[in-house]
């Protein structure tokens, strides 16, 4: 299969309320044709109903979605150029693999040839081949997410839709298929939306991942951006482990700042969200080190040594209480603090962005 | 997955290991012992008689001549061929509508849901004989609508249309009851999958939701069919010449006394029920479609175009308004003098209740032995076939489980083959009624146990084992308990079933055991018909209270009395 159309994806103030509840809240972003976005966040903030209501299976309360421009609000699932791969895969259990595959194609139908070169194609693609005649229930669980993902693309939809499509998988499967998803999607160059509440899912798959919290689209941007930046400590602690540190602004320029941690001055390299002065930076424990307490930092005690491989993880606590999470790789044995040892922690001189608190 | 590459051991190895294992439990291997030999006496031995005693000739040698011989009889055939014939009609037509009140009443948004799924399956509790009875009032020769509205002259309900006519709209309840089940449980995600790849709404319909409810459907037919093979009283109140397999065969015996004519009869009626009885059980026991997928969020509410959706409203309000009719002429008939010819308020009918007092006793009483001891022995049972391996286990659950499939009348015709001659000489007592209300409930009782038991951890068991409680004491004071609820369930299911059991009691009572249902079935064939409403009132009485009683002691709910 060559190259597909791919559409843009655009979501205007999107709203859903069921009864009482607001399960998405005025949600707008654009998703640029053949991206592959990831929605991510706690359970229950309403990914699976934004991507349902992209499919058409969900009413907006408000809103207008378009996809490659033309408004489909109007239009139900069985018209809409989208393809959803389902959490449960959704097999037809009365039919065989390939009967499941070639279902969209025969609703339109499709002459017989072209329908058997369709299929045949959609299941090389996904390696599928001599399964055809197995029902979905004779496979296992990564042949069946890949049944799934054949149905959906073989009808050459402009935006996939995918709610969680390996949380049926073990983890090792996991990590295989979700890297031949996102090859899959490159090479046909396809919009695709993908719905996961793991962090290091998004981050691995995604073009944009956009993170959701109860209801509202908090943040969008590039894996890296987010890391670097999260714009408020939901976000900040939602994607990797971090310590939020208050800051005192000490110049405030248009293009960057200076700011005071822990009596330690900190270049920014943007400006600061908003202009009230009270901000905080987010260390992440990578971004610090640990010397032995005669040395330049801030003093602390060692609270927690935990090792994990490539790395020691240690909980350390400054001289004002605060406990601070610093993670020092490649450790070797010389370079090993006790707990309850002295330290001296060194913080960075420069960090990518301020959250607003 | 640990693969460890277990030699298996050949088969026969196996089962005398299990049957080692028993044998070192002595209460467990006589208990086993009893309850298999009382599913065979109850069960086997007498459903086997009536299919033996048609290969025997006069001389009492077997032979298969005789048998041919008296399925030639011209009254052999009739029977069967109309029995066949109102299995054609009768089943696709309940199975039909049933499925569309039942798909329409889970899946679309037809106005008044809920109330509307209610007031379909009330029908359940009314009193016995309501659909007959009411049909004939209204539609009968001298019936308030034909005669003295319409004032035909001609108009028969008599014969295979009235039989129809009621099977149809009597299976409505149960049947629509089971067939929306299957619809509930098919996972929406299939059905918005197929949308999702181009299908449009009648397509998913018919491509997806229509095949994954089939088993379903289909098991419902097969409960349908059985029922229509073996109803002894529709027939036998409209039928009128209109002659079936159960009908003839009764009166085969009970008026002509011609044993082998009455039991190749049978033989002919215990065929069809027990296929069906088989594939039913084949069906169930192949993996259902619906339940491949994880969390079912059910199917999707389709919304109908506002003149469809209206048309369907009304043909749902046409089949409440119809039953309810029926029972509001019950009611008319039991408090008038002669419904619809004297309209005087009476309420003379009632006395009957002070006439039959004895046959209440009677019911009551053989009915309470027969909760009890069939309750018991339902309980035993299905906790031997759960949590006990051993050879046979499967057999006997499907032992108990059989009676299901045996007609009424084929029943009462073995237990007086099993029964009336030594060394038992049982007929014209009470206890050979107990027997044949144990055997006839016990499928009911023993399913809901078995439902219970399969959702109890087996660890609790094997702890209470593991402490030192003996097998006897984990059953009381473990077991019992756990299930508690679905044990009385048991019970009231058989009590209510033996009060209600017409087509093999009518062949083992005398005048000495006559009982409350029989009397009142008696009286409606001999043209007392307000006496007999009257007795159909008292029984509707003793379900009601039976139905709080139910909701008190399981806290659960009394449609569940209803449900299979
Ligand atoms: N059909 C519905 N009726 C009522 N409330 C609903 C319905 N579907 C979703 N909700 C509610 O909307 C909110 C968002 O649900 P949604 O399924 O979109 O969450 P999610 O982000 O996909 O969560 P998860 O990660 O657990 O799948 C939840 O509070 C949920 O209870
Ligand atoms: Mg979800």
């Amino acid at each position: 299969m060559e190259t597909r159309k791919a559409s843009s994806v655009r979501l205007e103030h999107l709203t859903k309320m069921f009864g009482a509840i607001t399960a998405v809240s005025d949600v707008s972003f654009e998703i640029p044709a053949g991206a592959l976005v990831c929605l991510v966040g706690p359970s229950g903030c309403g990914k699976t109903t934004t991507l349902r209501m992209i499919g058409g299976f969900e009413e907006p309360t408000a809103g207008h979605i378009y996809i490659g421009n033309q408004c489909v609000d109007a239009q139900p699932p069985y018209d809409r150029p989208t393809a959803m791969v389902f959490q449960s895969y959704a097999l037809f259990p009365h039919m065989t693999v390939y009967e499941n595959v070639s279902y969209g194609l025969r609703v339109r139908h499709k002459p017989t040839r072209e329908i058997e070169e369709c299929v045949h194609s959609a299941l090389a693609l996904l390696e599928l081949q001599g399964l055809e005649s197995k029902s979905p229930r004779q496979l296992s669980g990564g042949q069946q997410q890949r049944v799934a993902l054949a149905r959906a693309l073989v009808t050459e939809p402009e935006v996939l839709l995918l709610d969680e499509p390996l949380s049926n998988l073990d983890a090792q499967l996991r990590v295989r298929v979700r890297g031949e998803i996102r090859a899959l999607q490159r090479q046909l160059g396809i919009t695709a939306i993908y719905v996961t509440h793991d962090q290091e899912e998004a981050f691995s798959l995604s073009d944009f991942t956009a993170i959701m919290q109860a209801g509202k689209l908090i943040q969008v941007g590039k894996p890296m951006d987010i890391y670097r930046r999260p714009t408020n400590t939901f976000v900040a602690h939602f994607v990797g482990l971090s310590n939020i540190v208050h800051v005192e602004a000490l110049e405030v320029r248009a293009q960057d700042a200076t700011v005071r941690a822990l009596d330690h001055v900190i270049h920014v390299a943007v400006p600061p969200p908003s202009r009230d002065g009270k901000f905080a930076v987010v260390l992440r424990p990578e971004m610090m080190h640990l010397c032995p307490a005669d040395r330049d930092g801030i003093a602390a005690r060692v609270k927690t040594a935990t090792f994990l491989g490539p790395l020691i993880r240690y909980v350390v606590v400054t001289g004002a209480g605060l406990e601070l999470t610093v993670d020092v790789t490649n450790p070797t044995a010389e370079q090993l603090f006790s707990e309850g040892t002295a330290v001296a922690v060194h913080l960075p001189d420069q960090v990518p962005g301020l959250l607003a608190v | 997955m640990a693969t460890s590459v277990a030699v298996r051991p050949a088969p026969g190895t196996e089962i005398l290991g299990k049957l080692r294992r028993i044998a070192r439990e002595p209460v467990l291997a006589l208990t086993i012992l009893a309850v298999a030999g009382l599913l065979f006496l109850l069960i086997v031995y007498p459903v086997s008689l009536v299919a033996l005693w048609g290969l025997r000739d006069q001389a009492g040698n077997f032979s298969i001549d005789n048998f041919a011989v008296l399925w030639q009889r011209p009254i052999v055939q009739k029977a069967i061929w109309n029995t066949f014939v109102l299995v054609l009609i009768s089943v696709p037509l309940g199975t039909i509508v049933a499925t569309f009140v039942g798909y329409v009443l889970t899946c679309t948004d037809v106005p008044a849901r809920r109330l509307m799924r209610i007031l379909i399956t009330l029908p359940m509790i009314f009193p016995p004989f309501t659909g007959a009875m009411g049909l004939l009032m209204l539609f009968g020769r001298r019936g308030l609508i034909t005669y003295d509205i319409l004032g035909l002259e001609n108009f028969s309900i008599y014969g295979m249309h009235g039989i129809i006519l009621l099977q149809t709209i009597e299976c409505i309840p149960l049947l629509s009851l089971i067939v929306s089940g299957t619809f509930a449980a098919i996972s929406r995600d299939m059905e918005e999958a197929a949308e999702d790849l181009g299908a449009r709404r009648l397509r998913v319909l018919f491509t997806i939701t229509f095949p994954l409810a089939l088993p379903g459907i289909l098991s419902a037919a097969l409960l349908h069919l059985i029922s229509v093979i073996s109803d002894f009283g529709t027939p036998m109140i409209v039928g009128k010449g209109f002659s079936v397999l159960a009908v003839e065969a009764y009166s085969q015996i009970m008026y002509t006394y011609d044993l082998a004519l009455g039991t190749a009869l049978c033989t002919a009626l215990l065929v069809p029920a027990l296929f069906g009885f088989i594939a039913y059980h084949y069906l169930l026991g192949r993996r259902s479609y619906v339940t491949v997928t994880g969390a079912a969020r059910g199917p999707i509410i389709h919304t109908m175009p506002w003149f469809i959706k209206w048309l369907v409203f009304l043909f749902l309000c046409l089949i409440v308004f119809w039953n309810f009719s029926q029972l509001a002429v019950y009611f008319a008939g039991a408090f008038t003098k002669l419904f619809p010819r004297d309209l005087t308020f009476t309420l003379d009918h009632f006395q009957e209740w002070f006439r039959t007092t004895k046959q209440l006793q009677n019911s009551l009483s053989t009915s309470m032995a027969a909760a009890l001891a069939g309750g018991v022995l339902a309980a035993v049972l299905a906790y031997l076939v759960t949590k006990q391996d051993f050879p046979g286990r499967k057999l006997m659950d499907y032992i108990g489980t059989l009676p299901w499939g045996i007609p009424g009348t084929v029943k009462g015709v073995g237990y007086i083959l099993a029964f009336n001659f030594a060394p038992f000489f049982w007929t014209g007592t009470y206890f050979i009624l107990i027997l044949v209300n144990i055997a006839r409930s016990i499928p009911l009782a023993l399913r809901a146990n078995v439902a219970a038991l399969q959702q109890l951890d087996p660890s609790l068991d094997e702890a209470s084992l593991d402490l030192g409680a003996s097998r006897v004491r984990t059953f009381v004071q473990i077991i019992l308990p756990l299930i508690r609820s679905s044990f009385i369930l048991g019970i009231i299911y058989i009590f209510k079933d033996a009060m209600t059991n017409l087509s093999s009691a009518i062949m083992l009572i005398t005048p000495r055991t006559e009982l409350v249902y029989t009397t009142m079935f008696a009286n409606m064939t001999k043209g007392a018909q307000g006496d007999a409403l009257a007795l159909g009132l008292e029984i509707f009485l003793i379900n009601i209270v039976l139905l709080l009683l139910i909701t008190r002691l399981t806290k659960r709910s009394p449609l569940e009395l209803f449900q299979i």
